[in-house]
């Protein structure tokens, strides 16, 4: 039986027309024009980068919060917040402390300090900022009950903050930090008046930066307008787009597309074929070093021996690794985790030369001749190359006997499991550390000690000297310090030393932005070309 | 008239009164029905949730002293015994007042429900779409002339199936907004209104495939039946037959089939949504897991298994409607 119904071929054709134009109209119903703006005011992108109003910037992770006292990434809200709120001081792109809501600085003796607030300094609700609010917000950060997470390392040096005057605070610290302008740079300033009344801070904002927030959107990104009353030099850019493109997938298309001005965080490989007429590409050498951090205290771990530690150390090739992946934008680390321009190096100190031989003889002097196994935890989507990076690793210490696992989860898992105790964590962790700036000695010395939420070495003669910087009354003697820790982590091989991190991006030719390595966005530094 | 209907009513009916479409006792089933299917769901997810870490791990600085850790995890209410949590979390669905959310500090509910237009609105475009080009491939699957004609877009749906969602989303960013550039690569959010048209197209494929199977089985059975053959030999024209007697007949099963696809539109469009940054539920479900965000987690699931079952119940009625028989 034929089962085909056949219609007249000119009402076939009517009936394709018709559905075709049905479907036509209701994709036009839903999309509109691709001139019009949406009801939340966000434009077409589809013009060139030239031409664009709006400067529209790149971040690599989705938003947390915009909360001023909860801290927050470079690659993410810790660009918007740097943008909105001023701090007392800020870290130029040299990485050097610099007068920003404060006007000027003086230690009055190890455990004093004070701090001239900027006469014209204004809240972008046009009230001006006085000692008095900058004190109130210290108070804050200082209180162990209060949700703003970011005083926690405040407390452990700071007594008191409290006005002295209209324009003056005074710290009382419970330890000498010579470097207290360079800790202050990311404790943010709020309207006193705002925040008690019952703003959620979290998503909305008021400070006395250059910007104001127009709107956010956690997932997908902010718009930020020029704070009318900002009295510093005004931002080239009335407007500016803060566009989450999380995956590297969504960056490259994004920059293919011409719709970013700046994105920062590209893998090296990924760079090829992009720039040209109208972009840069940055290929550098980053701020922050790539570390496989070590599990010392797992119950019956070979990692307790120094000399298997070491033995890691002689086993990885890292120059392979950087030709192979990071198109030898980076070098390897000199056997400590400060390296310059960044930090403090010790120059007494050098990288672990690449030596299976002797990798292999002081496995075998701890008694492991016949191998080892062990497992290493890398994060997912979240560094460069991270996961070949890690496989590459495995394969240059198969060659010495040591079976690596490759266990890859996702960040939240993976930040989780390196919190958790010692024997449940990984017995390594492919990770990424530093600080904000070279002299942050928190930030860049301090994830690597024995008392750190994350770590699980077993280090007390680098806790000691770590202390010992931290608490040092001169730069001379600080600097004693920092190279006994590095010489100590160094001997002792409490990491497996990889390279510095490449610092990668594009940059569109119709701006100017002289790149931070420490990769922080800050849309005021941003011009037109 | 009204005697006639009186004569076949069924026996305690009132006479003179019509008979409803579809039963009030069926509807009452179906929403019990499905607020067990909503309970079941929140309960799996709160203790697959629950039982893993402490998210206030993600909350802390990384040089946090432990003691920040212990303040925040009382503070949040996570240091109780799950089945505390449990009993809590169930009052909390009740009364419709939940925990804020760990990242936006505020009420989940309020959050999640500000992105259900989005979704909605991504949704029925999609669902439209798929159904007028499944509905079109269907059709001449089941009545072309040509073999060719009749196998290969059926062929290529098929195929279709097969293929990830992220890949033929990221195919037809590079196809139509890197390479041709006729439009924005991200959604609502940073590409304007024309950011609607991949993300729709590309949810849209997801939907095609099943609908023109399922219409085209349904068309050739309609084709077989009795009474088409003898309206045409009765001389009903053809274009008469093939909307009355064939499509209309071919409908039903189809609807089932796209009440099903409707029933994903909310939690459904996951990985359109993050490909495309489509600021929906979808997207931001998967990034409050990602964020161990437990009540803004909980709540998103709530909300897709209610608009699950509500959609379904009305694709249930509009079934009847259209299709007595299956009042059965």
């Amino acid at each position: 039986m034929n089962t085909h119904l056949r219609l007249p071929r000119r009402g076939r054709f009517r009936a394709l027309v018709a559905t075709l134009a049905v479907a036509t109209l209701s994709l036009s119903a839903c999309g509109g024009s691709a001139d019009q703006t949406t009801s939340d005011g966000t434009t077409s992108v589809s013009g060139a980068a030239s031409e664009a109003p709006t400067l529209r910037l790149g971040l690599t992770r989705a938003i947390t919060n915009v909360h001023p006292h909860k801290g927050g990434s470079a690659d993410s809200q810790g660009s918007i917040i740097g943008s909105i709120y001023e701090a007392l001081t800020k870290v130029t792109v040299d990485g050097e402390a610099a007068p920003s809501l404060a006007a000027a600085w003086e230690q009055l003796d190890d455990l004093t300090w004070t701090f001239t607030i900027r006469p014209d300094a204004t809240f972008s609700d046009g009230t001006p900022v006085t000692a008095q609010d900058v004190a109130w917000n210290f108070e804050k950060l200082l209180d162990k009950e209060y949700v703003g997470t970011a005083g926690a390392s405040l407390r452990k040096f700071t007594s008191s903050v409290t006005a002295t005057s209209d324009d003056t605070v005074t710290f009382s610290l419970a330890a000498p930090a010579i470097d207290l302008p360079s800790r202050l740079w990311n404790l943010y300033i709020v309207s006193p008046a705002y925040a008690e009344s019952g703003a959620n801070l979290d998503l909305t904002a008021l400070g006395s930066g250059p910007y104001v927030l127009d709107d956010l959107d956690l997932e997908n990104g902010a718009r930020l307008s020029a704070n009318p009353y900002w009295t510093g030099t005004r931002p080239d850019f009335d407007t500016v787009d803060y566009l989450v493109l999380a995956s590297e997938a969504q960056r490259v298309a994004a920059v293919q597309a011409h719709e970013v001005d700046i994105v920062l965080n590209l893998a090296p490989l990924s760079t090829d074929g992009l720039g040209g007429d109208d972009s840069t590409v940055i290929l550098e050498q980053g701020a922050q070093p790539f570390v496989l951090a070590i599990n010392e205290r797992k119950s019956g771990s070979p990692l307790a021996e120094a000399t298997v530690r070491q033995a890691l150390n002689y086993a990885t090739d890292k120059q392979s690794i950087i030709d192979a992946l990071l198109k030898s934008a980076v070098v390897p680390l000199p056997g400590q985790v400060l390296f310059e321009p960044y930090g403090e190096q010790n120059p007494d100190l050098s990288a672990y030369p690449y030596d299976p031989t002797k990798a292999r003889e002081l496995l075998s002097e701890a008694g492991y001749s016949d191998g080892l196994q062990l497992e290493l935890d890398v994060p997912s989507g979240t560094y460069v190359a991270a996961e070949a990076a890690a496989q590459a690793i495995a394969a240059q210490w198969a060659e010495v006997g040591i079976t690596l696992t490759l266990t890859v989860t996702p960040f939240p898992a993976w930040v989780e499991r390196q919190q958790g105790d010692d024997d449940q964590a990984s017995d390594l962790v492919y990770i990424n550390w530093g600080g904000s700036s070279p002299t942050d000695l928190n930030g860049k010395l301090g994830p690597f000690t024995s008392t750190h939420i994350q770590g699980h070495v077993d280090a007390p003669n680098y806790d000691a000297f770590y202390d010992q910087a931290l608490k040092a009354t001169t730069w001379e003697e600080r600097q004693t310090a920092i190279n006994e820790a590095l010489r100590v982590y160094h001997d002792e091989a409490h990491t497996v030393f990889l390279y510095a991190s490449p610092f990668t991006g594009v940059v569109s030719k119709s701006v100017t932005w002289e790149p931070r390595a420490f990769r922080y966005l800050y849309a005021y530094e941003v011009g037109r070309a | 008239m009204s005697n006639a209907t009186a004569s076949t009513a069924p026996a305690g009916r009132p006479s003179g009164q019509l008979r409803s479409p579809i039963g009030v006792r069926h509807l009452v089933r179906r929403l019990l029905t499905g607020l067990i299917a909503v309970w079941g769901a929140i309960t799996i997810v709160f203790f697959a949730l629950y039982s893993s870490n402490n998210p206030v791990l993600l909350l802390v600085p990384p040089d946090a002293p432990p003691e920040e850790t212990a303040r925040l995890t009382r503070l949040y209410g996570f240091d109780q015994p799950v089945p505390v949590q449990y009993v809590k979390f169930l009052g909390n669905v009740v009364t419709g007042s939940f925990p804020d959310s760990l990242r936006y500090g505020q009420d989940p509910l309020t959050i999640a429900l500000q992105k259900v237009p989005a979704s909605l609105l991504l949704g029925a475009a999609s669902l439209v779409l798929g159904v007028l080009v499944g509905g079109l491939i269907g059709y001449v699957a089941a009545t072309a002339r040509y073999a060719w004609l009749r196998r290969v877009p059926l062929s290529i749906a098929t195929v279709a199936d097969a293929v990830p969602t992220f890949f033929v989303g990221m195919v037809l960013i590079l196809v139509f907004a890197v390479t041709l550039r006729w439009v924005p690569t991200m959604g609502r959010g940073a590409g304007g209104v024309t950011g609607m048209i991949l993300p729709t197209i590309t949810l849209a494929i997801a939907f095609v495939p099943a609908i023109s199977r399922v219409f085209r089985t349904a068309l050739l059975e309609a084709l077989r039946a009795d009474h088409v053959r003898t309206a045409i030999a009765k001389g009903v024209s053809r274009p008469m037959v093939a909307l009355r007697h064939v499509v209309a007949n071919a409908v039903g099963p189809t609807l089932n089939v796209v009440g099903i696809q409707a029933g994903v539109l909310l939690g459904g469009a996951v990985v359109t949504e993050s490909v495309f940054g489509w600021p929906g539920i979808g997207q931001l479900s998967i990034n409050a897991v990602q964020n161990r965000d437990y009540p803004l987690v909980i709540v998103c699931v709530l909300i897709i298994a209610i608009g699950f079952v509500l959609i379904n119940l009305v694709v249930d009625v509009l079934s009847v409607l259209i299709e007595p028989r299956l009042r059965a």
